[in-house]
Parts: C-alpha cells; sequence; structure tokens
C-alpha cells in the first residue's frame, strides 16, 4: 500500500515536471553558452520504438502518406536550445549515409516531408515527441528514396576566443528516412575519371561513383593502379559504404605519398551481394602531372641504402644476401611489406616476401635477408629490385619506394 | 531492487497518465507537432557524447612544418595532450546502435575562405576504457543479460582529409558498452598566399559531430 502511495507522489511529480519546450522566436533569447570545463549538452534523438521497427522506413504507393514520430530529449545535465530540422540525404565519400549540415534548402524526398524547422529551449531530462507526415506525390517512379531529420545545439558551443584560426562545435544527431516507392528496383555504378589529388598536404587517389540505379548497393572489389611500365603500384581490396540509388559520390583510395609524375591506369571491379556485379572496368587511364603534385610533400619513406651480396662468392654462388636501410622521416607506418622482385634476362621470375609485416617506426630500420631461388641459379642475367609497400587499414598497398640493385648475378 | 521496481512502476503509471493529458500539450503548443512524454529515447538507458576539452584553435605555436610556403599545424602542439572524444552508452539495450562522425566547414574570414579539405584529423588510439571494444570480448557478460555491443572504433593510417565526413566510431545493437574515449588530433593545412591581414585576420569555422542512425541496418 505504501509503495502505491509513492507511485501516486512521484506521478504527480512527474506531471508537474513535464511540459513542452515552448518553440524559440527567431529573434528569442540568445543560446545558454556552454563552458567548456563544464558539462556540454547532449540531445537524445530516435524514433519512437514502437512505431515502424524502431527506423523510420516505410512502402508507399504515389499519393499516399504515412505518419512517424519522433523522440526528442534534452539528456544532458545543463539547459540548452536545440533546433529540429529537416535536411537532404547524400552519400558521403567511400559510402554511407549523410546528411546536410543545417541550415540546408529542402530537395527531393525532403520536400515530401511536413517537418518544419523549429527551435526549443529544453531543460535537463525533458523529452517530447513529434509527428511528422511524410507524403509520395503523384507521379514518383518506383525507387528506394532517402532523406533525413535532424536535432543538433541550436548554436555552436565550446567558440574559441583566440588563435588565428579557429573552430567551435556542433553536435547532432540525424535519423534517416527511407521511403520505398515499389516497382523495379536495381542498382547500376558508373564511374568518372579517376585523378590524382593533394587535399592539405594528403596524397590520395579519387574516383567519381555514381548509383544510376533505383536502390542502394553495397559495393566490395578490388582495385589495381598500374604506371606507364605496366608495374602494379596500388592494389588491393575495397569495401565501401552504402552507395544510395540516384546518388553521386566519391571513392578515395588514400595514398602514404603522391605517385611520380606519370601516365597511369586504374582497374576496378565491385560486387554487391544481392545486386550482383555492380562494375568491371579496366585500364580506365589517368594522369598526374606537375600541377598536381604541387603541394605535395616527398615521400617521408625510402629505402636509404641496399646492397646485394652473392655468397659465398660472384663465381660460386649459393644465396645471395641482402642488406637494407629504410629510412622514414615522417609518421610511424604500422603496416609495410617488403618484397625482392627478381628476374632473369629481363624477365620476372620471382616475387620474394622480406617482410609482409613491417613496422616502420620514425628512423632507420634495417633489414638483412637470404634469398635462394625456388628453381635454383640457373643460366641467365640474374636482376633484382627492393619494392616498400605500405598496406592500408583497408588492406590496399601503395608502392612508397623501389630500389633497384646495381649488382647482376651472372650464372653462365 | 525494491527502489528500482518502486521508479519502474511510477514511469508506467505516469505514462498512462501522459496519453490522457496530450491534448493539453498540443493546445498549449500548436506550432510544435509535439507532446510531452516520458517514453522517452533513452528508456533504459542513455548515450551521450562530446568532443572534450578547449576549443580547436591553431595558433602561431601550432605551426608543425612547412614546405614551399605552405604552412602545416598541428593542434595539440605538444604532442602530448590530444582532443579526447568521449563517448557513454549504458543502455541496458540499445536498439538501434549509433555511429559517429566527425565533419567540418570551411574556415572563413570576411571574403576569404580555406577550404575545409585543408582540416584533417587522425585516431591516434589509446584511450579506450570499454571492455566492449572490438575484438575484444566484454569480461563482465551477466547471465541472463542482454549480449554486449560491438565497438568499432574506425582504424586511421593517417590523417584523413574532412572534405567529406569522417567516421570515428560505431556502436552495434546490444548492450551499451558505457564510457570510453579516442584521442584525436587535427593538423591544419594553410596554403601558400593564404590573406592573414598582415596578422590580423581570425578565420573560423565549425566542427560537427554526427550520430547518425541510417534508415537501413
Amino acid at each position: 500500500l505504501n509503495l502505491k502511495k509513492l507511485s501516486v507522489l512521484m506521478v504527480v511529480a512527474l506531471l508537474g515536471m513535464m511540459s513542452v519546450p515552448s518553440a524559440i522566436a527567431q529573434d528569442g533569447p540568445a543560446t545558454p553558452v556552454a563552458n567548456p570545463d563544464g558539462p556540454l549538452p547532449s540531445m537524445a534523438f530516435g524514433p519512437k520504438p514502437t512505431e515502424h521497427n524502431g527506423r523510420f522506413s516505410v512502402e508507399l504507393q504515389p499519393g499516399e502518406s504515412a505518419t512517424f514520430t519522433a523522440l526528442l530529449e534534452n539528456n544532458g545535465e545543463i539547459a540548452f536550445d536545440f533546433v529540429t530540422y529537416a535536411a537532404d540525404a547524400y552519400t558521403v565519400r567511400n559510402g554511407g549515409f549523410g546528411v546536410l549540415e543545417y541550415p540546408s534548402e529542402p530537395t527531393g524526398p525532403t520536400t515530401w516531408l511536413d517537418y518544419p524547422t523549429e527551435t526549443y529551449a529544453m531543460e535537463p531530462g525533458e523529452a517530447f515527441e513529434r509527428s511528422f507526415t511524410v507524403t509520395v506525390p503523384d507521379g514518383a517512379l518506383p525507387g528506394e528514396y532517402v532523406t533525413a531529420i535532424g536535432m543538433q545545439t541550436a548554436e555552436p558551443v565550446n567558440a574559441a576566443d583566440e588563435g588565428m584560426f579557429r573552430f567551435d562545435q556542433v553536435f547532432r544527431t540525424v535519423l534517416g528516412i527511407r521511403i520505398l516507392v515499389p516497382g523495379e528496383l536495381k542498382a547500376a555504378l558508373e564511374v568518372g575519371e579517376p585523378e590524382m589529388i593533394i587535399e592539405g598536404s594528403i596524397p590520395g587517389i579519387l574516383i567519381p561513383v555514381t548509383n544510376t540505379g533505383n536502390v542502394r548497393a553495397t559495393p566490395s572489389g578490388d582495385v589495381t593502379v598500374r604506371d606507364a611500365t605496366d608495374d602494379v603500384v596500388i592494389s588491393g581490396p575495397l569495401t565501401l559504404g552504402t552507395i544510395y540509388g540516384g546518388h553521386a559520390t566519391e571513392i578515395l583510395i588514400g595514398l602514404p605519398a603522391a605517385l611520380p609524375i606519370g601516365d597511369y591506369t586504374l582497374d576496378l571491379s565491385l560486387y554487391d551481394a544481392t545486386e550482383g556485379e555492380l562494375l568491371n572496368v579496366v585500364e580506365l587511364p589517368f594522369e598526374v602531372d606537375e600541377s598536381t603534385v604541387e603541394g605535395a610533400g616527398s615521400s617521408p619513406v625510402s629505402v636509404s641504402a641496399a646492397t646485394l651480396t652473392p655468397l659465398p662468392e660472384p663465381s660460386n654462388v649459393q644465396l645471395a644476401l641482402i642488406d637494407a636501410t629504410i629510412t622514414n622521416s615522417g609518421d610511424p607506418i604500422a603496416n609495410a611489406q617488403l618484397s625482392l622482385i627478381v628476374s632473369v634476362d629481363g624477365v620476372e621470375v620471382e616475387r620474394f616476401a622480406i617482410n609482409q609485416s613491417l613496422a616502420l617506426p620514425s628512423g632507420e630500420t634495417t633489414i638483412s635477408e637470404r634469398y635462394l631461388p625456388l628453381t635454383g641459379w640457373t643460366s641467365g642475367e640474374w636482376t633484382f629490385e627492393l619494392l616498400l609497400e605500405s598496406v592500408g587499414a583497408d588492406g590496399v598497398a601503395t608502392v612508397i619506394d623501389r630500389h633497384v640493385f646495381d649488382e647482376v648475378i651472372t650464372i653462365p | 531492487m525494491k527502489l528500482k521496481r518502486l521508479i519502474a512502476s511510477a514511469f508506467a503509471a505516469a505514462a498512462i497518465v501522459a496519453s490522457f493529458a496530450a491534448p493539453l500539450a498540443l493546445a498549449q503548443d500548436t506550432t510544435s507537432v509535439g507532446q510531452p512524454t516520458n517514453s522517452t529515447v533513452n528508456e533504459i538507458g542513455n548515450f551521450t557524447f562530446s568532443l572534450w576539452g578547449p576549443a580547436i584553435a591553431f595558433t602561431p605555436a601550432s605551426v608543425s612544418s612547412t614546405q614551399s610556403q605552405d604552412v602545416n599545424m598541428a593542434e595539440p602542439t605538444s604532442g602530448l595532450v590530444h582532443r579526447v572524444f568521449m563517448v557513454n552508452d549504458n543502455h541496458s539495450y540499445n536498439p538501434d546502435g549509433y555511429s559517429l562522425s566527425i565533419s567540418a566547414t570551411n574556415l572563413t574570414s570576411g571574403s576569404y575562405f580555406i577550404e575545409n579539405s585543408n582540416l584533417s584529423v587522425k585516431n591516434i588510439g589509446g584511450g579506450p576504457h570499454s571492455s566492449c571494444l572490438y575484438p575484444y570480448a566484454p569480461y563482465n557478460t551477466e547471465v541472463g543479460g542482454n549480449p554486449y555491443q560491438t565497438v568499432t572504433i574506425h582504424p586511421f593510417a593517417s590523417y584523413v582529409a574532412l572534405t567529406s565526413p569522417v567516421a570515428i566510431v560505431d556502436g552495434g545493437i546490444g548492450r551499451g558498452c558505457r564510457n570510453f574515449q579516442i584521442n584525436l588530433d587535427f593538423d591544419l593545412h594553410v596554403p601558400a598566399g593564404t590573406y592573414t591581414g598582415g596578422g590580423t585576420a581570425t578565420y573560423t569555422g565549425t566542427v560537427t559531430i554526427t550520430n547518425t542512425l541510417a534508415p537501413t541496418p
């Protein structure tokens, strides 16, 4: 009985605390300033869990409407102003769901939403529901459409007050909305011309890609870049995030250093578990010229010294001893690989892995390795080249440096 | 335990009353299309995130290197104190997970600007306090409790330009992995020829931390 009484008391207390936060007029009170040394504003924003399985995803014929409910909450420790709005969705670089930053002009399926922008002053713990409708216009073509709503701090927080270059911060949560207009659905990818770019001082290969279909795809596959001599300079698997139907985005392959000036070709194949083969292009040409590499620093990593010694003596070779010094004047590289490319009479006969998991700390790293040919020392002129590659977190290997040995072993 | 039941009971009762109170609330504020609720986003826990510490700013002391007439600036300047990205998911069950990314606007100074591609970020590792971080299994799984979510901190081989949003960390569906932090470093490349106003120009921009719930899993 006592518990019941206490429950009733708590209900009364809770009711007293609950109220819809009042919308703030455009010229209303300024957003409270968050103290960078104190609590920062925080929000929770999500679909009402009991509706649509907790996600804003619905199938509608042209002319039909659906209603969604979003939950908004100040789950921080301080009162703050939050703005909620609708915004266009886009596919971010390398795939994934992105939402334009506030404020932006709604276009496409975002105009199908009845979700006016509003700013609320919210107390800690305050929460409320906001319902809105989505209406597919007559004549809309079949396809999977995506858009979004967002909630964020109404004004930036933690603004810097010193320094020539200053950034303040915005915290936001965005919720994707998927509207499926039934009909034939198909994903299809097209790529544009690749190019090497330097962003800031960071080099990369940028490949424009468009999903010309009307449904999303999540591609994975392989990429290979060859230089003018047909040597592979970049190779490895490629795993992308979702590319939504009708969206254009970019694939960026980060490079540890700019490619040398010259002509290159790119092979790219992409597949999707549902859609099957999406793309298979070979020998897509691109050029790296002087203007491209302007501003790019030179590679901080190089094979600074290397020798190859036939043992026990040149006239009676049983093995070759390779000694190399790799100098890294930049940040440590967690994963590199070093290979020895062996050719006989100019034809590559073996690619010998000296170290496939090579950590390169700042400074010098010394390598010493013996080489014995798989086939034995057959007749001919043996030449050797060291190939140093960095391996990114995505598994893509990029050539950092090559070193051609002056030493030649001639077997009669 | 009694207290927990008591609070749960009170909230359940409040939910019933709130459903009757809703029309009144709507009448009070017809423009908001909102109604009060105690059925919050975080009924069974809470998820918070922030980029902790002082605002990101680059001063003359931030200059780390020069190449030609370009200047690279590092933040933090000491190389020891990093921006701390704080994450706390204490849901007993998070049905949606989370996906946190960081983006930046261009820096502007009047009509002059520096493109956001010149600001880059790097996850320098360290600092995770949670037992849930991939690929490690949590050590404190409760018998009969919800399985823990998988948290994946996206690996950074090097700095990544903020031309497009950069994914920092994802949390999967499941029991929240509570507190952990990720150390981030920022680098600003100031191109040669950037307007300085004789050293008096001030460039400002905004860094946005976004939690994205995509419309499909």
